[in-house]
């Protein structure tokens, strides 16, 4: 379904929101970061970047809410030794579009927007920094003046490449 | 000579290994020509390359192949070295050729049988050894190939076992597997491809080793009770977080599984997680196999449950929730894993989600079990490296295995009888030497 362009949302307000997904994930505020999500909403990395849904085959990530309050709960446990030292993350969005024509058969439900944009984000654990490059594919519930995410698409240029160390953060 | 075979063979004890064996760059090295140049080893699925002219390249040890599809139907597992300069003939990963590889460099042209079709200024070869109806002058195949049942393996080395005799007993994993197909398995999808930084053999352990869990995976499973309690309802049957919840669990419950091991290191070890379900679909499912293999037999397939079938050194398939991982040993610290998921053919779509659950639980770039395993390798493996220190215990249920025949059974879970008989093909591989 198109974005009806006389009822989208400030460009503003959608960037902010973006924005905030990213600072909330660096400040290691997963709990508030999750509440940004729709109850029924889904964070997705597809393996390929070519993936129209999830069943047909393997994905990097695939985590509805419960799932993501496993990982969570993962990262803030003691006993979590892959978080030995902990990840420290920098995430940076840009080229932020609503409604763009983006390729990706992904359409929106009524009352949603597609919001596409890119990523920059480094990972520092243990003497190593990481750089994950990508697109974001985001599906936005409008709530109020707010914004509830129902789609974290996330496309890493790498995503089918040889991943050389386990991805314990989300991106 | 730093390494002959007394000196590696002093190495293995029977219920310790030496350090050596995981951090010496010129063990590694052996290993890699006495064990994975010689052992059965995993190329391909056939699903992989279904019309000629489809082909999967690989490496094999140090070899670099192509697996391709050839005009006949036939597949042929040949070296990816063109037979002029010896340059790659393929260089993706997969892709699919109009009957014939073309060389890059000099335009050499081969069939996907290997055969040599021609070369650009022929002319210039006259008056010289070059014969193209010869073998010798066509892509080179490897010493010895199998395919059974669709999954094709190869042996870099003319002597040793046939396929059927390597893998033995372990073959009941792919039997299993390949049986719980109505139509057939296909590979699904692309494989995850991870590095693990650790030497090879601490993964293979860690496959069979029942006692970690209760230790390295306490927390993703207090993450998924936590999930569980926030979300009854929508989680009710998640296999993620039951998945998670069981690693973290009881650790009498992984003392029940059983392990069953064989000649050339390979095992089996019982499953504790059932992909077995009760709802209409699955049942539907039952009814396909009834229909294909007879009642007997579809309760035979359905209820072994096998976690883990390991072929060593290279393969370790998970029949009950269809994943193969392919072990390539990069150097002595870095590990290469390629997890494929397969489908099965003709069955309802809730045994593939499943599956799929289960790889991106447990096997995915990003799965929370790995997290913590992966670190454990890491941290084992530089543990291993000061010389202060020489021996690595593995005396779990020592003494107390049972032997049957040519199988060795563990008389609990928690025993260390799988990692006792890998390093018994160890020696056996790059000694000559029974224990």
């Amino acid at each position: 379904m198109k974005n009806d362009p006389a009822s989208l949302p400030s460009h503003r307000s959608v960037e902010e929101f973006l924005f905030l997904q990213a600072e909330l994930l660096d400040r290691r505020r997963f709990e508030d970061w999750m509440e940004l999500f729709a109850d029924d909403g889904v964070y997705w990395m597809p393996l390929s970047e070519n993936q129209t849904d999830a069943d047909s085959g393997p994905s990097i990530f695939l985590e509805d809410k419960p799932l993501m309050l496993a990982r969570i709960g993962r990262l803030r446990d003691p006993a979590a030794y892959g978080q030995q030292p902990p990840s420290r993350t920098s995430h940076l969005i840009g080229n932020v579009m609503i409604a763009a024509g983006t390729g990706y058969p992904l359409s929106a439900s009524p009352g949603e927007i597609v919001v596409t944009s890119r990523f920059a984000v480094s990972e520092f654990r243990r003497d190593v920094i990481r750089q994950f490059a990508g697109s974001y594919t985001h599906h936005l519930r409008r709530i109020g003046s707010g914004f509830a995410i129902t789609m974290q698409r996330v496309d890493l240029i790498n995503s089918d490449g040889l991943h050389e160390y386990n991805i314990q953060i989300y991106i | 000579m730093a390494h002959d075979h007394a000196a590696l063979a002093a190495m293995v004890r029977p219920d310790r290994v030496h350090r050596q064996l995981y951090v010496d760059p010129e063990i590694f090295d052996l290993e890699v020509d006495n064990i994975f140049g010689r052992a059965w080893l995993y190329v391909g699925h056939e699903s992989q390359v279904p019309k000629p002219g489809d082909y999967i390249t690989t490496q094999l040890a140090r070899q670099p192949v192509i697996m391709a599809r050839h005009a006949d139907g036939a597949i042929h597992v040949l070296h990816n070295r063109c037979a002029h300069h010896g340059s790659l003939i393929a260089a993706d990963r997969s892709g699919c050729v109009p009957g014939k590889f073309t060389c890059m460099y000099h335009g050499w042209v081969f069939r996907t049988d290997g055969s040599l079709v021609g070369v650009p200024l022929a002319d210039d070869y006259e008056g010289t050894d070059f014969d193209p109806a010869s073998p010798a002058w066509g892509l080179q195949h490897v010493a010895r190939m199998h395919n059974y049942r669709g999954f094709v393996f190869a042996s870099l080395a003319t002597t040793g076992p046939d396929f059927t005799d390597f893998a033995g007993s372990a073959l009941e994993g792919f039997d299993i597997m390949v049986d719980r197909a109505p139509e057939g398995v296909e590979v699904a999808g692309d494989c995850f491809r991870v590095i693990q930084h650790s030497n090879w053999k601490i993964f293979l352990e860690n496959m069979f080793d029942n006692v970690h869990p209760g230790f390295v995976h306490q927390a993703p499973g207090r993450g998924a009770r936590a999930a569980r309690k926030t979300w009854p309802e929508k989680t009710e049957g998640n296999l993620t977080l039951e998945l998670l919840d069981l690693l973290a669990g009881d650790p009498t419950l992984l003392r029940k599984i059983e392990i069953e091991n064989f000649p050339w290191g390979h095992s089996h070890m019982s499953g504790f997680v059932s992909p077995r379900g009760t709802d209409d679909e699955w049942r539907s499912y039952e009814a396909i196999l009834t229909r294909v293999h007879g009642a007997e037999r579809t309760e035979q397939i359905l209820s072994r449950n096998i976690h883990h079938t390991m072929l060593y050194p290279g393969t370790v398939l998970q029949p009950s929730f269809q994943q193969l991982r392919v072990v390539r040993p990069i150097s002595v610290d870095r590990t290469q894993i390629d997890i494929w998921l397969f489908r099965l053919r003709g069955a309802p779509q809730v045994v593939f989600r499943k599956a799929l659950a289960y790889a991106i639980a447990a096997n995915s770039p990003a799965n929370m079990v790995s997290a913590d395993d992966f670190e454990t390798y890491y941290r084992v493996h530089q543990g291993l490296r000061g010389p202060g220190s020489d021996w690595v215990i593995l005396s779990r249920q020592a003494g107390r295995d049972i032997n049957d025949g040519d199988v060795i059974r563990s008389r609990v879970g928690s025993s260390e009888a799988s990692q006792r008989n890998q390093f018994h093909a160890w020696r056996q591989y790059m000694t000559g030497m029974d224990a």
